[in-house]
Order: C-alpha cells, then sequence, then structure tokens
C-alpha cells in the first residue's frame, strides 16, 4: 500500500493546497493512505475524510528541526512519499533532506531560479514581465519607480504578502509592516497589470514535465483568490516552452505560474510558485489529475485515467465534524490592537524564513544606496554657508541651483516652440511666495501664476505687469478689500458660476477658461463635465464669453500623487473635453493650461514636444500651452539644516536619535522621501543610506519622524550637523511655528 | 442541449431584426451629445496608464443602467437617460471604439436564462408595448460589440462591460447563437462567424 505524506492542510480565505491534493491523490489510489502534515491545530483541513492520519506538528517556532528532518526522513526510507505544499516548507526540505527519489519536491538548485520576483523565468517564457524594484534600493528611486507606475504598485513579501501601495505613506506602512512581519528586508515592488487572471499548473519529475494545464479564473475572494475557475489542456504554443523550461530547473513535484491577461489579452507573469494551488483537485475534476501523474511517476507506473465531470470548478462552504483526537484550539484572546478577531495561520512561518535565511545568507545586510553626491552648483552654494555658526533649525537656499533650474525651464519653453502652440511658463507663486523666487521668473521671462488677489498684487509690486499674470483656484476674488486687477493675461474659471459672472467683464482677462473636473479623477476642483447637462451647462456660460476674449481650458492634476502615465492619460481626456466644448459651443479652445504638481525629475523628463504636438493634433485652434512649475523649480533649491540633539542606543547599538528640525520646519517630511546628509569631522558631505535606524524630531507628536530608515553610523553624536534635501517647496510655504514657546 | 423556442413569430423577429441604430439630428443636440460621450470614455481609457491599445468603454456599465429605451432615440437623448437598452450601449460602444481606430461592428446573441429570469424581464419591459419582443421563455435576443483582431472576434457586452466567451456554451447566460455584421468570416473560438448569418453556438435549438 502506497502511503503519502501531504502537507499544507490550513483551509482558510487563502487556503494551502493540502486537501485539495490528497483528495486528487485519493480519487486516483483509493487504497492509498495518505497521511496530512500540518503545523497549526487550527488548520482546519486536519479534519477532512481524506486523510487516513494525521501528523500535527507543533509550529515552526517551537520545532525542534533535526527531529523533524530525521523523522521525515526516517518516513521516506521506510517507502512513504512526501509531498509538501508550504512554500517556505519546500524550501527547508530541499536544504535538510536534499535529494530523495520519495521526496516530491523541488532541488535547491531547482528553486534559486524561482525565487520571487523571478523574472529570469520570463526569458524562456512567452509572458511579459511586469517591471519589479527591490526595496533595499534608495529612497528616491523607490519614489521614482512610484511615480513612473502612477502609484499602481505592489509591496510584496519575498515569499508571501501583496500590498497595494497608492501613496508614500502607505508605502512607509506596508514596508515597516513587512520587514517586521518576515524579519527581511527581501522586499521588491512590482508594478499592478489591470488584467483578469491565469494559473498554469504543472507536475513534473526530475525535469520531465508530466503534465499541465490552463485555469482561467472566474471568481475571486477578495484577497485574490480563487473561487471558481474553468481549467483546460495547455495549447501547444505554452507547453513548449513550459517543457523546456521545466527541463532547465530539473524541476521535481507541482507548480503553479500565476499569470495575468491585460486588455489586450497580452499575458504577463507574476509568480512562481513551487507547489500545486489550491484549486488543485479543481484541475483534478476536470480531468487533469497532476498530483497522481506526479506519484505513479515516481512509483514508475502508468498514472491511472482520469475522468472530467465539466471544464470548470467553484468552491463550496461546508461544515464537516472535527475529529475528537484533535479537537480545535481555544479562541484566541482579544488584544488592545485588533478589533476584529481573524484566526490567523500559526504556524509561524517568519520563523521558518528566518532559519532559512540565516543558513543560506547569513544576516541581512543593507545595501547602503547613499544619496546621490551634490553637483557642482549645490557645492558652490553650501560653500557660501558658514556651518559652524548656523543657528538650526535653518533653511539653507541654494541660489545656484534655483537659477539653474528657472534656467532650464526658460530653456525648454524656447527649445519646443516654432510650432502652432508655443509652451507658456508660468511661475506658481502659492508653491513658494518668496522675493527671491518671484524675481527668478521674472528674470527669466516667466509669467506668474496666482490662486488669489494677494498673491496677484505680490506679483505686480514685484513688477509684473497684469497682462503677464495667470489667475486660478476656487478662491482667486479673495481678499474682496481688493479691486481686481483687470488685463490679465488668463483667468480660469472654478465654477459655472463663476465663469458665467466673469463673462459679464470682459475687461478681466484676455483669456478666460473654465477648470475642468475629470470624471475619473477624485477632485474637490473644477466644473464637473459627467452629466450631459452639467455639460451643457457649461457649455451656455462658454458661449456667453465675450468674442474678443480667447477661450481656455485649464486642468491641473498633480503628478507626483497620480503619476505620470496616469497624467497622460488625464492630459489625453481633457484634449477630448476640449474638442467637445468646441462642437457644442462653437468657441475655439486657444489656450490650454497644464497647472504644475510635477515631482521635479519628472518634469525636467517631460516630452514638452510631445504634449504640443498632441494638443495641437486634438485642438485645431490651439495657440498656446501654459506649464506652471512650481515644486519642480523649488523643491531642490532647499534644504533644512538641524542639529542631533540625542542619539539613543539599545544593547549597545544606535537605535534613532532626536534632532532640532521637526515635522512644523518639514511639514512633508513623510510624503515623499528626503535625502539626508551628515556633516563630517572634515567639513564634508556624508549622504545617509539605508538603514534600520530613524530620524525624529524635536516636538511631542507620534508622527514627528524626519527620516526613516536610515544607516546612522555609530559615531553619530550629538551637535553634530545634518542637512535634509528636497526641503523647498511646499516644505517651506506650509510650514508653520510650533514648540518655540511664541 | 436541446431548447425549445416558445414563440415562433418572436424568434423569427429576431432573425430579421437589424442591429439598433441612433438617430443623429444632425444638429448641435446631437453633435454635443457624441462629443461629450467621447470625452467621457477619453476620461476612462486610461492606456497609458495600462499601457493597452484597446480601451473596452467598461464605464458604460458604470454609468447607465441597464433597463427599456422607447425607440426610436436619438443620440442627445440616449446620453440623457438613466437606463438603457442594449441596442444603446451597442451602439454607444462602437462609436468609442470607432473613435479609437479600433475596428468594430454591431452583433447580436442569443442567450439562455430561463424562464424564472425571463419573466422578470417581461415584467419589466411590459410598458414599453410597442417595443421590439426580445424576450422568449428561456433564450432572449441581445445586442454586443464584435471587436476585430486580425483574423478573430472578440466580442465585447457592453451592458456589462464583459468579454463573451466563445467556450462559455452551456449555463446561465450562455450565448447559443451569434450573428455578425463584419463583411469578413472571423473566428470566434472553434465557431467561424460571416457577415448577417445566425450561427449557432450549441447543437439543438429547434423552433
Amino acid at each position: 500500500m502506497t502511503t503519502v505524506y501531504v502537507s499544507g492542510l490550513y483551509s482558510g480565505p487563502s487556503p494551502s493546497a493540502g486537501v485539495g491534493t490528497a483528495r486528487a491523490i485519493r480519487a486516483a489510489f483509493p487504497d492509498a493512505r495518505v497521511v496530512g502534515v500540518d503545523y497549526w491545530h487550527g488548520s482546519s483541513g486536519l479534519h477532512h475524510e481524506v486523510f487516513d492520519a494525521l501528523w500535527l506538528l507543533p509550529s515552526w517556532e517551537h520545532l525542534d528541526r533535526d527531529t523533524h528532518t530525521k523523522e521525515i526522513r526516517a518516513r521516506l526510507d521506510d517507502g512513504a512519499f512526501f509531498i509538501s505544499t508550504l512554500d517556505l516548507e519546500i524550501r527547508w526540505l530541499a536544504g535538510a533532506i536534499g535529494g530523495h527519489d520519495r521526496l516530491l519536491v523541488p532541488k535547491l538548485s531547482s528553486l534559486q531560479p524561482t525565487l520571487k520576483p523571478a523574472q529570469s523565468l520570463t526569458e524562456l517564457l512567452p509572458f511579459g514581465a511586469p517591471e519589479t524594484l527591490p526595496l533595499e534600493r534608495r529612497d528616491a528611486e523607490i519614489y521614482e519607480f512610484c511615480r513612473r507606475h502612477s502609484w499602481r504598485c505592489w509591496l510584496k513579501g519575498p515569499f508571501h504578502d501583496a500590498i497595494f501601495v497608492g501613496d508614500w505613506r502607505t508605502l512607509l506602512a506596508a514596508r515597516d509592516y513587512l520587514e517586521r512581519r518576515w524579519q527581511s528586508t527581501k522586499l521588491f515592488l512590482q508594478a499592478h497589470v489591470r488584467a483578469t487572471e491565469e494559473s498554469i499548473c504543472l507536475a513534473a519529475y526530475e525535469g520531465e514535465l508530466l503534465g499541465a494545464v490552463h485555469m482561467e479564473k472566474r471568481l475571486t475572494t477578495a484577497e485574490g483568490k480563487t473561487w471558481a475557475g474553468r481549467v483546460i489542456a495547455l495549447p501547444e504554443f505554452l507547453l513548449t516552452p513550459i517543457e523546456k523550461l521545466v527541463r532547465r530547473l530539473d524541476w521535481t513535484g507541482g507548480a503553479e505560474i500565476e499569470l495575468f491577461k491585460d486588455r489586450d489579452a497580452e499575458r504577463w507573469f507574476n509568480e512562481w510558485n513551487p507547489r500545486f494551488p489550491a484549486w488543485i483537485y479543481g484541475a483534478t475534476l476536470a480531468g487533469f489529475n497532476l498530483p497522481a501523474q506526479l506519484l505513479a511517476r515516481a512509483q514508475g507506473i502508468a498514472a491511472p485515467p482520469s475522468i472530467a465531470t465539466g471544464d470548470s470548478f467553484t468552491r463550496v462552504v461546508v461544515e464537516v465534524p472535527v475529529r475528537l483526537e484533535i479537537g480545535l484550539p481555544l479562541p484566541t484572546e482579544p488584544d488592545d490592537f485588533e478589533f476584529v478577531s481573524a484566526s490567523k495561520y500559526g504556524a509561524a512561518l517568519p520563523e521558518l524564513l528566518c532559519t532559512i535565511e540565516a543558513q543560506y545568507n547569513g544576516p541581512q545586510q543593507l545595501e547602503a544606496h547613499p544619496p546621490a553626491p551634490f553637483d557642482a552648483d549645490m557645492r558652490a552654494d553650501l560653500s557660501e554657508v558658514d556651518f559652524a555658526a548656523i543657528q538650526t533649525p535653518a533653511r539653507v537656499f541654494l541660489p545656484r541651483v534655483a537659477d539653474a533650474l528657472f534656467g532650464e525651464l526658460t530653456h525648454r519653453m524656447v527649445k519646443s516652440a516654432g510650432g502652432r502652440a508655443a509652451p507658456v511658463g508660468a511661475y506658481s507663486i502659492k508653491t513658494a511666495p518668496y522675493a527671491e523666487y518671484i524675481a527668478l521668473a521674472r528674470q527669466h521671462g516667466l509669467l506668474a501664476e496666482c490662486i488669489s488677489q494677494a498673491e496677484v498684487q505680490t506679483a505686480l509690486q514685484a513688477g509684473f505687469p497684469a497682462g503677464e499674470i495667470v489667475l486660478n483656484g476656487p478662491g482667486k476674488w479673495w481678499p474682496r478689500s481688493t479691486m481686481p486687477a483687470m488685463g490679465l493675461y488668463a483667468l480660469f474659471c472654478d465654477s459655472v458660476e463663476e465663469l458665467t459672472a466673469v463673462a459679464c467683464n470682459p475687461a478681466l482677462a484676455k483669456v478666460v477658461g473654465a477648470r475642468l473636473k475629470l470624471p475619473s479623477i477624485s477632485s474637490r476642483f473644477g466644473i464637473p463635465v459627467d452629466e450631459p447637462d452639467t455639460f451643457n451647462t457649461l457649455i451656455q456660460a462658454v458661449r456667453s464669453l465675450a468674442v474678443g476674449v480667447e477661450f481656455g481650458m485649464h486642468f491641473h492634476i498633480a503628478s507626483s500623487a497620480i503619476g505620470v502615465a496616469r497624467w497622460w492619460d488625464a492630459f489625453e481626456s481633457v484634449l477630448a473635453w476640449g474638442l467637445a466644448i468646441e462642437c457644442a459651443s462653437k468657441r475655439r479652445v486657444t489656450v490650454l493650461d497644464l497647472g504644475g504638481g510635477w515631482h521635479p525629475e519628472d518634469f525636467f523628463r517631460l516630452d514638452i514636444d510631445a504634449v504640443l504636438r498632441a494638443a495641437e493634433g486634438v485642438l485645431p485652434h490651439l495657440r498656446r500651452v501654459l506649464f506652471e512649475p512650481g515644486k519642480a523649480l523649488t523643491q531642490p533649491t532647499m534644504l533644512l539644516a538641524t542639529h542631533v540633539l540625542e542619539v539613543r542606543r539599545s544593547k549597545g547599538r544606535i537605535e534613532d536619535a532626536i534632532v532640532d528640525a521637526c515635522i512644523a520646519e518639514l511639514p512633508l517630511a513623510n510624503y515623499y522621501p528626503h535625502p539626508i546628509w551628515l556633516r563630517t569631522p572634515d567639513g564634508e558631505w556624508h549622504g545617509l543610506g539605508r538603514g534600520r535606524q530613524q530620524l525624529y524630531g524635536r516636538i511631542c507628536m507620534e508622527e514627528d519622524r524626519i527620516g526613516s530608515n536610515l544607516a546612522l553610523p555609530e559615531t553619530l553624536a550629538p551637535g553634530d550637523i545634518l542637512l535634509i534635501g528636497d526641503a523647498g517647496g511646499y516644505n517651506r510655504s506650509m510650514a508653520y511655528e510650533f514648540g518655540r514657546g511664541k | 442541449m436541446n431548447l425549445v423556442v416558445a414563440n415562433r413569430k418572436t424568434f423569427r423577429g429576431w432573425l430579421e431584426q437589424p442591429a439598433s441604430q441612433l438617430i443623429d439630428h444632425g444638429t448641435s443636440c446631437c453633435i454635443g451629445a457624441r462629443a461629450w460621450l467621447h470625452a467621457m470614455a477619453a476620461s476612462y481609457a486610461f492606456r497609458h496608464t495600462d499601457g493597452t491599445a484597446i480601451a473596452a468603454p467598461t464605464f458604460l456599465s458604470r454609468r447607465y443602467k441597464w433597463g427599456p429605451t422607447a425607440w426610436p432615440i436619438a443620440w442627445c437623448e440616449a446620453v440623457r437617460a438613466n437606463a438603457i437598452d442594449c441596442g444603446v450601449f451597442s451602439a454607444f460602444a462602437r462609436a468609442i471604439l470607432s473613435a479609437q481606430g479600433v475596428e468594430c461592428y454591431s452583433a447580436q446573441v442569443m442567450q439562455l436564462f430561463g424562464p424564472e429570469t425571463t419573466a422578470h424581464w417581461r415584467q419589466r419591459w411590459a410598458d414599453q408595448p410597442v417595443a421590439f419582443n426580445w424576450i422568449d421563455k428561456e433564450l432572449v435576443y441581445h445586442e454586443v460589440v464584435i471587436v476585430v483582431i486580425g483574423d478573430v472576434a472578440e466580442v465585447f457586452n457592453p451592458s456589462d462591460g464583459q468579454w463573451l466567451s466563445p467556450a462559455a456554451a452551456a449555463g446561465y447566460g450562455a450565448v447559443v447563437a451569434i450573428r455578425s455584421e463584419c463583411p469578413r468570416s472571423l473566428a470566434w473560438g472553434r465557431h467561424t462567424l460571416s457577415m448577417d448569418k445566425w450561427i449557432l453556438t450549441v447543437p439543438g435549438i429547434s423552433w
């Protein structure tokens, strides 16, 4: 009689494949002795009738690994087979036991190329590979990756877990959580693919593919797990490369290739799981009994025929009696931090991962990835600051850096001019309403973009004529005590009411336009157009504009928040709306205002020619396209200098440090990453790379964290001076007084 | 499968029914309505974010409820409706996909739902006495869109924002017959679709 041990019996919302694998084996080998193996008393699969016996073990944190190795080996030597459906257990078995004819799991050398993100596998497979980034990289690179992928990214653990991250704060929290949970820094980001999900499941023995099937997920759980699916034989164009891959890997055991199928029907590789999937019995119902094929091959016998009952399966939830010899765990005592008590798989898998990592990789070292060194302009600007005498926290303005950025903007506007639509730069005063920047804007020939009458007055006093001022925003007429300037360059209305009122005063601006609230992007700003009747109301207001006034459109969605690709989608939809407004109102759109909200790197990489040509292609009467950078021009031009107040240690090693700056001076400290440099005794600046220490501010707020996950040198001491980069822009204009005693 | 069509007259009507077309007044009302719809579709295309060539207008089924439409109906009326029928959904989707440069055509299908379901729909459409009778006892007539990719048809159902599968030939909502308006032959799974010809996708419909 064949004895088969099958591990992984957790059957909760994200089930393991043990029960399905056992059922598949039972279907083909009714007389086999099937023994269920698990490491948690609460795994409900323990009670399934498919098992003839059970081997319930302590959790991995309480298990004696050597004893477990010996006991498994003894069973294998006795003639039993062992199929694991737990990723981490498979990795451990491959190392602890290694090769054994009856251990139906892959070898270590087979596993290595399949470790997440396993992108090298796509060289042999006809699938795309979503872009990934290891999270050990510099924060600036991670931030750039997320913006480039429109903040649609998944933060993934080394074996399990995937958390969707839509902004920097979520990413920081998710990173902290996964690093603590898995005691591992081997996390990575993967770009989201908008798609339906599919899987390929296979069985192989010593590099020989025994069988493979294709499954389309039809119903999924909230966690994205398969609830129902359709299973078909693998088509030839997929069978051949998978055979080749299995041979190259010298694979033994089950495996699942998780795929995405996008809206163009292109397939993308997601993950390689080194075991049968939880839906494996669904494949058996469809006539493909892969566990049986594996077991038969390992025994050197022909696999019993498999009868299909249909090509689709679904799951149902049923109650089963509890085995008396197992019973149920006691309820977990609720703790203070969880308000919904959800029973989690209690096998202590993170403990197992720690053991495996320590065994094969030694203690984890983070690579430093310090910030980029200073460029010549920055060095020159810093050389003029007396850091010995500086009273911190103090802002350090970088005039050469600022001048270079403003100059670069003007250069790009000039370079891209020459087509029908001319690019025009305007400085967003609200971002940094300070004399040094306004002067630079004037000096470099930019317009001034204002959102209030107060800002208009600032611009006028700085020498901007009214004809070089753009007025935007929902509160542009505040304060009402000021007489509005006439003859503005452009004025974009935030509501139909405002547009109707402005239409009665054609002397206000040469260009009057509408800011649009795009249907697909949640925003409080702009005129809604998502109902035909509200669109029609806008059209009536546009028609009421005086003949001599040009009509324009404004849209402003921060690409730093929605991502660059999403910005391009929003931009193209604005062009479509412009065309719709032209068709319906018979007014021409001659000016397009694209606002600001760009990260400095993204703005200076923006293909302005492509923007202009796309806009010209849709709007035949377009003459000018306005760009209104604010933080792109100012964020990198200011640093925040701060002294260390205290260094805290634990077990002799540095844990964190307190500095005299705080979130009052750096309100956006946790909204995007900031590079940080430490002044060395010889007056040089040393960039702080990735580490495990935190930099906290001086005030009594939990969120007053100035720097996260830094490598603070053990020599750090009170009195040391640090420079925090990207401290300009809103970090300055939105700073406030706090904790200063006045 | 052995499906019996209950009402032969209704069924013959389906066989002869052309795909629905919206009226275009040719004046600013309909010009504006079509422009509005195209701009809405552009707002939900996300082609840069998704990196895909085709942006099927799945937003239509979220934006509009499915319900009776009084025909004939013009563009300017259809875009303002709270509920529209499959003919309007199909017309909207074809206009949107064509504007993207996608080759697409109207298509009609017969789907199997069963009398427990069709009874409800018959009641919902009871207030439209002159409406085209799309409901038989077990089967219904439905309008969709064919998107041509090479020589292959992909069938998009804009009423619920899903792509129909040629493999789903049984079960609730299964497509049992399809007619294409594409002037050339297309493959749909193991079926070959020819212009204006109803193709049975399962054997056994009798009438």
